[in-house]
C-alpha cells in the first residue's frame, strides 16, 4: 500500500483542511470517547481519570483501571434511558413512513411534469430547505397546538367538536420531522424516477401489463435506490434530532438527543452526556452500513 | 404518452406543496396580525416589526449570528475547496480514506454529538468560550457541505479540460487560476451559501460552544419560542425567511454571473 | 542523416501489472502525417499522452530533435493536442480559446488578434469568433480545438481520436480538410484513432499497435496490402482467413506456395523476407474479400473452387457474398455491382477464384 506521492504545494493545499478536521473533529471525537469510560464521580473536569504522560508508562497503566463502564451499564440498567432509545427509533422510522408516503406520490408527479416545468417544481421542492430550520418548526407549533390552525380549521368544518389533542405529543414530533426533512426524500426519489427510460413503462404495457401492473413490476423496483437513498437521508438525522422532539413533543417525548442534552445541560453529568453520544452513533452505525452495501450493489449492476 | 402527469398528478402536486408552503404562509400572514393571538385575525398591522427594532437582545444576536455566518462561511468555503480538489484531484494519496471519512462523517453525525464533542475539545484545551469558538463550530460543518458540493462539480468537470490549458502552455498556477477556479465558482458560490445558511440556522452547535457574549439569534429564537408563539416572532421569522431568500438569490444570480464571464 | 523531429525509443510504460506500451520505438519526421492505429486498450493513447508529457515512461526516451524531452511539463513542449473531447473552455468565447496559447506565450494583443483571425480563415470558421463552445455544432467544436492546437505553431500537433464525435458524413468531409490543413500549414501530424479508413485515408505512414506493441509499420497500402501478421490481416479490412498447413516442400524465396486446407489446396504467394517455410507448417492463407473473383462461367485463373451462394449483404455499391465451397472452406467475396450484371442469388452455383499473388501465407 504506497500511496501517491503529493508535490509540496499540494501537500500544502491538503493540510489546512486535513488538520482543521483533525484538531476540530477527530480529537474532540476521540475525547468524548474516552470520557464516555471516565468516571462520573468527578462530573466535570477535570474528570478522572487524568493521564499524565509525564508521569511515564507504568502510571498511565495504572490509571487505566479507573476506566468504567458504568456511564453504559447506566443507560441500560434505566428504564427511562432504554425507553428514550426506543422511543427516539420509534419516531425516527415513524417520520420515515410517513416523509415517503408523502414524498413518492409528489416525486412521481414531479417525474411526470412537462420538461420545462421541472427545474422550476425541483427548486420549489428544495426551497424550503434554504429557510430556517427553526423557523419552520416553529410554524407547527402555531398550526398544531390545541388552539392552534388545525384545530380551528377543523372545528368550523364541523368534523370534531373538542379540539384534537396532537401538539406535545409523539405525532407532532413525527409530523414536524416528516415535514422538515421531506426535501431530502423528495429529491433522491425524484432523481430516480427521472432517470428511467420512459421506454421500460411503454414495454411493460406492450407486453400486456396493466398501467397498475406496470407500475409495480417496472416502475417502483426501479426507483428502490432513490428510496433507499431517501429514507436513509431522513432517518439518520431524525435517530439524532433535538430541536423538534423539544419544540413539538411533550416532556414525556423522551429520544436520545433530548437525553444527552438533559444530561448536560440540566444534570452536568459529562460522562453520561458521552456515553449517549456513543451510544447514539451506535444505532447510526448500522443503516449507514446497510447504504454502503446497498450503493455498491447498486454501482456493480450498473 | 404513457407517463403524462394526469388531473390525479396535479392533485398531488397540489397537496404536497401546500404541505410544505402553508406553514410558512401563515407564519408569515399572521405576522401582519394586529391582534396578539396568534390564531384569531384581528387585522392588518406592522406593529410587531416596529416592536423589533426595539429589542436590543434580539438585535444584538442578529449581529452576532451575521458575523459568524459571514466569516464561518468564508473558513467554510477555503478549507472546503481545499478539501474538494484533493479528494478530486490527488489520487490516492496516502491517508485519503481518514481524510475522506472525516469530511463525510459530520455530515451523517447529530448535531448533539458534535456539540458536545467540540465543547469538551475546547474545555481541554482550555479556549475561552466566545464568538470564535461558534465560528469554528460552524465552519469544521459547514466545509465538509462545501467540499461535498465542490468535489461534485470537480467529478463532473472533464480533466481534459486542465489538461489542454497545460498543454496549451499553462502551468499549474495558470491552469488552476484560468481554467479549474472559474469553472468550479458556481460551485464554491452555492457551497458559500449553503454554509451560510447552515451557520445562521444553527441552534445546536451554537448552545454547545457559545460564550456568555456570543449568543446567537437562533438561541434567542429558540428561548422565546419555548414560552410560546408570538406575534413577534412571527415577524422576525418573516424577516428572517427574505433575507436568506434574498441572501440565497443574489448568491446564485453571482454564480452565475461568475460563470458568463470566465 | 539529420534527427528525426520525435524520436520514441524502447518506451515502456505500465499500470499495475499491464503493459500499457512495450518497449516501442518509432520515428516521426518533421511535416509527415503519422497515424497511431489499434484496437482500444492497445496502449496508442499512453504512448501519445507520454509524447504530449501527461505520462512519464518507465523506461525509454523521447527525444524532440535529438534532445530528450524527459522531465518537460506539457506547458514546455512545442507539441500541442486535440482532445477527444475538443476540451474547449466552456467559460471562453471562440477567440479567447485560440488566444489561450499565444497568450501563454506572451504575444502582444494586436499579433493575437492577427493570429486568431488567420487561424479562424484555416478552419473557415470567420465571423464566430465571439461564441461560446456550447453555441457550436460537432463540427465547428472540432474545427475551433484543430485551431486552438495549431495557433501557437507547434512543432507536432497530437489528435486524439479526433474525428470520433462527428457523424458520418461529417467524418469523412472533415478527414479531407485536416489533411488539407496540415500540407498548408506543413506541421507535423500524429492521429490516434481506433479507425482504419481514418488511418488509411489522412496518413502517410501508420504504425498498427496491438497489446502495447508496434504490430506493423508503413505506408498505409504496405501495411494492408502485406499484412504482417494474421492478426493485423484480420485486423485490417475484411479478410477471409483460411487455415491450413504448408504441402509438400517449398523452394527458398519467394514465390507460389501450396497449401492444404482439409481436402482443398490453395496456392497462395509469401513474402521474400518471410522466414523460410517447412512442409508441414500450420500456417493461415490470407484472402482480402475484394480480390476473390466471382462468376457464373468457369474463369481462368490460378485458384479456381466451385461453390454455393448462402448470404447476400446487398450494400448498395456493391455486395459482399457468402460462398460455401465444394469441401469445407466458406468465404467470403465482395463485387461491385454493375447494372449489365446478371444478380446472383442465394442458392446458385458460382465459380470463385483469385490470383495466388492476392492470397499470402502468414504464419500461424
Amino acid at each position: 500500500m504506497s500511496g501517491r506521492r503529493l508535490t509540496w504545494p499540494q501537500r500544502l493545499a491538503l493540510a489546512a483542511p486535513y488538520l482543521w478536521l483533525a484538531v476540530f473533529f477527530a480529537a474532540p471525537f476521540a475525547i468524548i470517547v474516552r470520557l464516555s469510560f471516565s468516571q462520573s464521580v468527578l462530573a466535570q473536569p477535570p474528570y478522572a481519570p487524568q493521564f499524565d504522560f509525564g508521569a511515564g508508562l507504568a502510571d498511565v497503566l495504572e490509571r487505566v483501571r479507573e476506566f468504567t463502564v458504568d456511564n453504559y451499564a447506566l443507560f441500560f440498567s434505566d428504564a427511562l434511558y432504554v425507553q428514550s432509545y426506543v422511543s427516539s427509533l420509534r419516531i425516527a422510522l415513524l417520520s420515515t413512513a410517513l416523509a415517503l408516503a408523502i414524498a413518492y406520490p409528489m416525486a412521481l408527479a414531479m417525474s411526470r411534469a412537462p420538461a420545462r416545468l421541472k427545474p422550476a417544481l425541483i427548486l420549489l421542492a428544495i426551497a424550503p430547505f434554504w429557510t430556517s430550520f427553526l423557523i419552520r418548526v416553529y410554524a407547527w407549533i402555531a398550526i398544531l397546538k390545541d388552539e392552534g390552525f388545525l384545530n380551528a380549521a377543523l372545528k368550523g368544518l364541523g368534523v370534531i367538536d373538542a379540539p384534537l389533542q396532537i401538539f406535545a405529543t409523539e405525532a407532532a414530533v413525527v409530523i414536524g420531522i416528516a415535514y422538515s426533512y421531506l426535501p431530502f426524500m423528495v429529491l433522491p426519489i425524484f432523481n430516480a424516477l427521472d432517470r428511467q427510460d420512459r421506454s421500460l413503462v411503454e414495454a411493460a404495457l406492450d407486453l400486456g401489463a396493466s398501467r397498475a401492473s406496470a407500475f409495480w413490476t417496472v416502475t417502483f423496483p426501479l426507483s428502490l435506490p432513490g428510496v433507499f437513498a431517501g429514507a436513509l437521508l431522513v432517518f439518520i438525522p431524525a435517530v439524532g434530532e433535538f430541536v423538534i422532539p423539544d419544540l413539538l413533543g411533550g416532556s414525556d417525548t423522551l429520544t436520545i438527543g433530548r437525553t444527552l442534552w438533559n444530561e448536560f445541560f440540566a444534570n452536568r453529568d459529562w460522562p453520561v452526556a458521552a456515553a449517549a453520544a456513543i451510544l447514539l452513533l451506535a444505532v447510526l452505525v448500522a443503516p449507514l452500513i446497510f447504504f454502503e452495501r446497498a450503493q455498491m450493489r447498486a454501482e456493480g449492476r450498473r | 404518452m404513457t407517463n403524462r402527469l394526469g388531473y390525479g398528478g396535479l392533485l398531488v402536486l397540489l397537496f404536497a406543496f401546500a404541505f410544505l408552503y402553508v406553514p410558512i404562509g401563515l407564519l408569515v400572514a399572521y405576522s401582519f396580525n394586529a391582534s396578539k393571538l396568534v390564531t384569531v385575525w384581528g387585522g392588518f398591522s406592522t406593529k410587531w416589526y416596529a416592536s423589533l427594532l426595539q429589542n436590543e437582545a434580539l438585535l444584538s444576536a442578529a449581529w452576532v449570528s451575521l458575523r459568524v455566518a459571514v466569516a464561518s462561511a468564508f473558513i467554510a468555503s477555503v478549507l472546503g475547496t481545499l478539501a474538494a480538489l484533493a479528494l478530486a484531484r490527488y489520487g490516492r494519496f496516502r491517508g485519503r480514506t481518514a481524510f475522506a471519512a472525516m469530511i463525510y462523517a459530520p455530515m451523517v453525525m447529530p448535531e448533539v454529538v458534535i456539540g458536545l464533542a467540540l465543547l469538551l475539545m475546547f474545555v481541554t484545551l482550555d479556549v475561552e468560550r466566545g464568538l470564535w469558538t461558534v465560528i469554528i463550530a460552524h465552519a469544521t460543518l459547514g466545509m465538509c457541505f462545501v467540499a461535498v458540493v465542490v468535489h461534485a462539480r470537480l467529478a463532473r468537470f472533464d480533466r481534459s479540460l486542465e489538461e489542454a490549458a497545460m498543454d496549451l502552455g499553462a502551468g499549474p498556477v495558470q491552469t488552476f487560476a484560468l481554467v479549474t477556479l472559474p469553472l468550479i465558482a458556481p460551485a464554491i458560490v452555492a457551497g458559500f451559501l449553503l454554509a451560510f445558511t447552515i451557520s445562521l440556522d444553527d441552534f445546536v452547535l451554537a448552545s454547545f460552544v457559545s460564550g456568555p457574549g456570543s449568543t446567537t439569534l437562533p438561541m434567542r429564537i429558540y428561548a422565546q419560542v419555548r414560552l410560546g408563539v408570538t406575534p413577534e416572532i412571527n415577524a422576525l421569522s418573516t424577516l428572517l425567511l427574505g433575507f436568506v431568500g434574498v441572501v440565497v438569490l443574489l448568491g446564485l444570480a453571482f454564480g452565475r454571473l461568475l460563470r458568463r464571464r470566465g | 542523416m539529420p534527427a528525426p523531429l520525435i524520436a520514441v525509443e524502447g518506451v515502456t510504460k505500465s499500470y499495475g501489472t499491464v503493459r500499457a506500451v512495450d518497449d516501442v520505438s518509432l520515428n516521426i519526421e518533421g511535416g509527415e502525417f503519422f497515424a497511431l492505429l489499434g484496437p482500444s486498450g492497445c496502449g496508442k493513447t499512453t504512448l501519445m499522452r507520454m509524447i504530449a508529457g501527461f505520462e512519464t515512461p518507465d523506461a525509454g526516451r523521447i527525444l524532440l530533435d535529438g534532445r530528450d524531452l524527459a522531465g518537460d511539463p506539457p506547458n514546455r513542449r512545442p507539441i500541442n493536442m486535440m482532445f477527444q473531447s475538443y476540451a474547449l473552455f466552456p467559460h471562453m468565447s471562440v477567440e479567447k480559446n485560440i488566444a489561450f496559447p499565444l497568450r501563454r506565450q506572451g504575444m502582444g494583443s494586436a499579433d493575437v488578434a492577427q493570429r486568431v483571425a488567420d487561424m479562424l480563415r484555416l478552419v473557415q470558421l470567420q465571423g464566430l469568433g465571439a461564441r461560446r463552445p456550447d453555441q457550436l455544432s460537432g463540427g465547428q467544436k472540432a474545427r475551433v480545438a484543430l485551431a486552438r492546437a495549431l495557433a501557437g505553431r507547434p512543432r507536432l500537433l497530437l489528435l486524439d481520436e479526433p474525428l470520433s464525435a462527428l457523424d458520418r458524413k461529417l467524418r469523412e468531409e472533415t478527414r479531407f480538410e485536416l489533411a488539407q490543413v496540415q500540407r498548408e500549414l506543413g506541421v507535423a501530424f500524429l492521429v490516434v484513432t481506433h479507425d482504419q479508413d481514418e488511418a488509411m485515408a489522412m496518413a502517410q505512414r501508420v504504425a498498427v499497435m496491438r497489446a502495447g506493441r508496434i504490430e506493423q509499420l508503413g505506408a498505409p497500402r504496405a501495411v494492408y496490402e502485406r499484412p504482417a501478421s494474421r492478426w493485423l490481416a484480420a485486423f485490417l479490412g475484411d479478410a477471409n482467413l483460411i487455415d491450413g498447413v504448408v504441402e509438400g516442400s517449398m523452394p527458398q524465396g519467394a514465390g507460389p506456395v501450396a497449401v492444404r486446407a482439409g481436402e482443398t489446396l490453395l496456392s497462395a504467394s509469401v513474402d521474400a523476407d518471410a522466414a523460410p517455410l517447412q512442409a508441414g507448417q500450420a500456417v493461415s492463407v490470407a484472402i482480402r474479400a475484394e480480390r476473390i473473383g466471382l462468376s457464373v462461367d468457369p474463369p481462368t485463373q490460378d485458384n479456381i473452387f466451385c461453390g454455393e451462394v448462402r448470404d447476400i449483404a446487398y450494400l448498395g455499391g456493391s455486395s459482399v457474398y457468402r460462398i460455401a465451397c465444394d469441401g469445407d472452406v466458406t468465404v467470403r467475396a465482395a463485387r461491385l455491382e454493375s447494372a449489365d450484371a446478371a444478380p446472383l442469388r442465394r442458392g446458385d452455383r458460382v465459380f470463385i477464384s483469385w490470383p495466388s499473388a492476392a492470397a499470402r501465407v502468414l504464419a500461424r
